[in-house]
């Protein structure tokens, strides 16, 4: 019983059906983890290291081959498919190998491209990147107008501390996957928390289901190792035989060539480490880079409306009137309008150098209207532009003026040349969720 | 404590003064924490409506909390601690600044340290000659396995049969996100994923039939250390409010590990071959048999099979989080308020004027809400519990602020009219404890109301 206990220095004695096993899923494996897709090397060698960030660097951490436009489980099946053909090539074609030194290097592949893959996750959280704290726009908007991952996201996102301690869960059970002795601990700490992930991104809807899955049959398989050991200590309490496998490099070159890669993957995860947390420091790249109108940021009210020059009336029906407006810190401005939206399915993961793009705060909500803006402090104009793909054509050429401290003017043209005039008050509201339990609050 | 090698299975084994020590404090503690002090559980047992049974009453008899020094919240509505009842008695009561959310709500178990301290040294002095106390290791081990088995069951089947966080009312859909508390949103996110839901009470059910079998102990310590050791840090991140419900499965799941942790790391760092000799009790005379397969087949019979009975039937026929007393037939709805008349005298739409309504919920339930734009008092509550009358189910409204204010109506037929026209009734709940003097509901306002049909991007 060679997969569950290698129990002494000799090599053991593998079964026909397990040398079959092991080659199926050597080679399965094999395809899936290590890169063999000539679209990894293009965004390797596109790396532009001038204007390096974080993000190409992450982005390989999330390497799974894909196949002619195939999508998730569909490459599994297709490896499956080429792993079934070659395992039956290799059987007969009767060649002998030493399979205590196959299964060990299987369990050194896979060992750490799960620790590249969990840490690097991690990182996202142990640096709060992948869960920003909810746009004030998003904190005014109603519970129902989310999807289901973006709620997920901001319930993770309102206590950063939480978040960070997810994160250092994932990068400690990452760094125990990179030692021999300690990988079963890794392994079962990943098996239940990515479990847990992949069971929320099913739930949520959250886009990672594929990826979590394939780190969880990962760290399953690399468990397997120690679960009889394990079940014949803790359940039948057995005298229990150790695994005392020990590598035996017989050549310098091999030697050599552990400790580069061993080194390499170290250095790759301090770096990638480092721009992470450059990248949190910086420029959170879930959010918009270029900071706000200086004193607009809050809620505002909007006392008076005008449409080509005809004053609307407060109401929650009439598609061209404006309710409420948000200006964030960054340059970005809500509005909420009875004008539907046609809401953006991304989900605003991924890295943008526009901030026009930078669509985590915009995307999976309705209820607002989401307008990133250029401000000309000079002659004291803004224009605005929808960030929503589906309405990208939503421009304004607005001029601002303060009345006070609180009340601003803005009047302008929409890109159909009607023109809107919009009188804000800035409403200095208290949030629930802000003043938390712990004392009593009026709202 | 070098605990396995102390469990040698056949000579008697020598513990080391710290490991004697180290025991009698753990016992005293463990003791305290687990085992129901107070005469009113015991009265419980004689006192239960056994005919009409309901869950409330499981909660009831599945152990206390130990709590003499109380803590007092600083405000009124603040404290809720879920089913966790309070002892009658207390000797003490302190008001700490950080209230019932920080250290200083742990100050019962310093408390039971400190006695198990004290207490260990006393009776080492009275038992100087023992050698080691292996059978009443046995036993705690086994007495905190049960203890947190039973603890469990309440959280368990309301997840199985996903009552404890109950689907979304309209109000809570209808809620701007920044209007919650922390702790309403970390709660609410299960409400509309029933499925992931019964998935985590899934895994606790696991945990609760891992403690209860011998060889399955060690798993469903590790379990329980790892999955309600996270949520002990989520209860504290969201001040949650049940971190020290919570934080009493970390810590037994622990306790029950330890004696196992050294044998898994032999084997599995060390890579050394492993003899397990862990001590257990033996039950030699057929009345130590009888009364262990008595007691075992009680708890499984009474907190796994009863109680999920009594919970699949909540679920089915009440669930208690939200009002049980139906609403207007065919009213649920998210409504515009278009017309609104202050005795008689119409009110214009406005987002910023506190007393005229903007729209209207009305549940499936008897619960109204409305939103005005106005300053109330807000009650930090999490709606939790188990409460018998519809006016305390405060789930739906609990931790919400905005201009939203909730209320439970009666529903009163007019004998001489026909019988679909309704007069309804509102009643304020009682447990929010909004301001109310400057605005008191009368039938003179009067909202004539429109449908809006409103389409969540949630379903």
């Amino acid at each position: 019983m060679s997969f569950l206990n290698i129990s002494n220095h000799d090599s053991s004695d593998w079964k026909g059906y397990e040398k079959i096993l092991l080659r199926f899923f050597f080679i399965y494996f094999f395809i899936l983890v290590v890169p063999i897709d000539w679209k990894f090397y293009q965004e390797l060698f596109n790396i532009n290291w001038a204007t390096f960030n974080f993000y190409s660097l992450f982005s390989l951490t999330k390497y799974a081959p894909q196949f002619f436009g195939l999508v998730g489980y569909q490459n599994w099946l297709f490896a499956g498919f080429i792993a079934t053909l070659a395992t039956i090539i290799w059987t007969f074609s009767n060649t002998n190998c030493n399979y205590d030194s196959l299964y060990y290097w299987l369990r050194v592949i896979l060992r750490y491209r799960l620790a590249i893959g969990i840490i690097a996750y991690g990182f996202l959280k142990v640096f709060p990147l992948q869960m920003p704290f909810p746009s004030l726009s998003n904190m005014h908007t109603n519970y129902g107008d989310f999807l289901a991952w973006k709620i997920y996201f901001h319930t993770l996102g309102i206590t950063q501390g939480y978040e960070i301690f997810l994160g250092a869960i994932e990068v400690v059970a990452g760094t125990l996957l990179l030692f021999r002795r300690t990988t079963t601990f890794g392994a079962g700490i990943i098996a239940g928390f990515t479990g847990n992930v992949f069971a929320a991104n099913i739930a949520y809807d959250a886009s990672e289901e594929v990826y979590s899955l394939y780190l969880v049959v990962i760290a399953l398989f690399l468990l397997i190792y120690d679960a009889k050991r394990l079940y014949s200590l803790l359940v039948l309490e057995q005298y229990t035989i150790a695994s005392k496998f020990e590598p035996i490099y017989t050549t310098l070159g091999l030697k050599r060539l552990r400790t580069t890669l061993k080194g390499s993957v170290f250095i790759f995860l301090i770096v990638l480490g480092v721009s992470t947390y450059a990248n949190y420091i910086k420029e959170p790249y879930k959010l918009p880079k270029k900071t706000g109108l200086e004193g607009t940021y809050g809620f505002y009210n909007v006392r008076e409306f005008k449409y080509n020059g005809v004053v609307i009336p407060y109401t929650t029906s009439d598609t061209n009137r404006w309710q409420n407006v948000v200006f964030e810190k960054w340059a970005t401005i809500s509005i909420k309008i009875a004008k539907p939206v046609k809401i953006d399915t991304s989900f605003g993961d991924v890295y943008h150098t526009n901030d026009i793009d930078r669509n985590f705060e915009s995307a999976g909500v309705g209820g607002r209207h989401y307008f990133a803006y250029q401000a000309d402090t000079v002659s004291k104009k803004l224009s605005l532009q929808n960030k929503n793909k589906n309405h990208a054509s939503e421009k304004f050429q607005l001029s601002y003026r303060f009345l006070n401290d609180s009340t601003l003017v803005l009047s302008g043209v929409n890109e159909k040349k009607d023109s809107v005039y919009a009188v804000l008050d800035k409403i200095n509201k208290k949030y629930m969720l802000l003043e938390g339990r712990r004392k009593s609050v009026k709202l | 404590m070098n605990t396995t090698d102390i469990f040698l299975e056949n000579k008697e084994p020598v513990w080391s003064a710290f490991e004697k020590w180290a025991f009698r404090v753990s016992f005293i503690f463990f003791f305290l924490l687990i085992v129901p002090l107070e005469l009113d559980y015991y009265k419980g047992w004689f006192t239960t409506d056994w005919a009409n049974l309901h869950i409330r009453d499981i909660g009831r008899l599945s152990g206390s909390s130990f709590n003499p020094i109380k803590i007092k919240p600083l405000f009124d509505g603040a404290a809720d601690k879920g089913s966790l009842k309070d002892a009658n008695t207390s000797f003490l009561t302190i008001t700490a600044k950080e209230g019932i959310y920080g250290l200083a709500s742990y100050i019962n178990w310093f408390l039971a340290l400190g006695i198990g301290i004290i207490g260990a040294f006393i009776w080492g002095f009275l038992d100087q000659k023992r050698k080691h106390y292996r059978n009443l290791y046995y036993f705690l081990l086994v007495g905190v396995s049960y203890a947190m088995l039973i603890k469990l069951q309440g959280l368990t089947f309301s997840k199985v049969f996903p009552t404890q966080m109950p689907d979304l009312a309209l109000t809570q859909l209808n809620t701007p996100f920044g209007d919650f508390t922390a702790q309403k949103l970390y709660w609410i996110q299960f409400s509309f994923v029933h499925g992931y839901e019964v998935f985590a009470g899934l895994a606790e059910l696991l945990i609760m039939l891992f403690l209860l079998f011998k060889p399955t102990r060690a798993v469903g310590a590790a379990l329980s250390l790892a999955m309600i050791g996270n949520i002990t840090f989520a209860n504290h991140a969201y001040d949650g409010g049940i971190h020290l419900a919570a934080a009493f499965f970390t810590l037994g799941g622990a306790f029950v590990l330890w004696p196992y942790l050294k044998n898994i790391w032999t084997l599995l760092v060390l890579q050394k071959d492993v003899k397990p000799n862990l001590y257990y009790h033996d039950f030699k005379t057929p009345l130590q048999k009888y009364f262990r397969i008595t007691f075992k087949s009680f708890v499984f019979l009474f907190f796994f099979v009863l109680s999920a009975y009594l919970h699949w039937h909540n679920y089915k026929y009440d669930s208690y989080k939200v009002p049980s007393r139906p609403g207007l037939a065919d009213s649920r709805g998210l409504y515009d308020v278009t017309e609104f008349k202050v005795n008689n005298k119409i009110v214009p739409y406005s987002p910023v004027d506190s007393v005229r309504w903007q729209n209207v919920t009305f549940e499936k339930w008897s619960t109204m809400s409305y939103t005005v734009f106005n300053i109330f008092l807000i009650h930090g509550e999490a709606g939790r519990g188990k409460q018998f009358k519809d006016i305390d189910r405060t789930y739906e409204s609990a931790g919400t602020g905005g201009g939203r204010r909730h209320f439970i109506m009666k529903l009163i037929p007019l004998k001489r009219r026909l019988l679909s026209k309704v007069r309804i009734k509102f009643i304020r709940m009682k447990i929010l404890r909004f301001i109310t003097k400057d605005h008191q509901l009368t039938e003179s306002y009067y909202g004539v109301k429109t449908s809006i049909k409103t389409l969540f991007m949630l379903f």
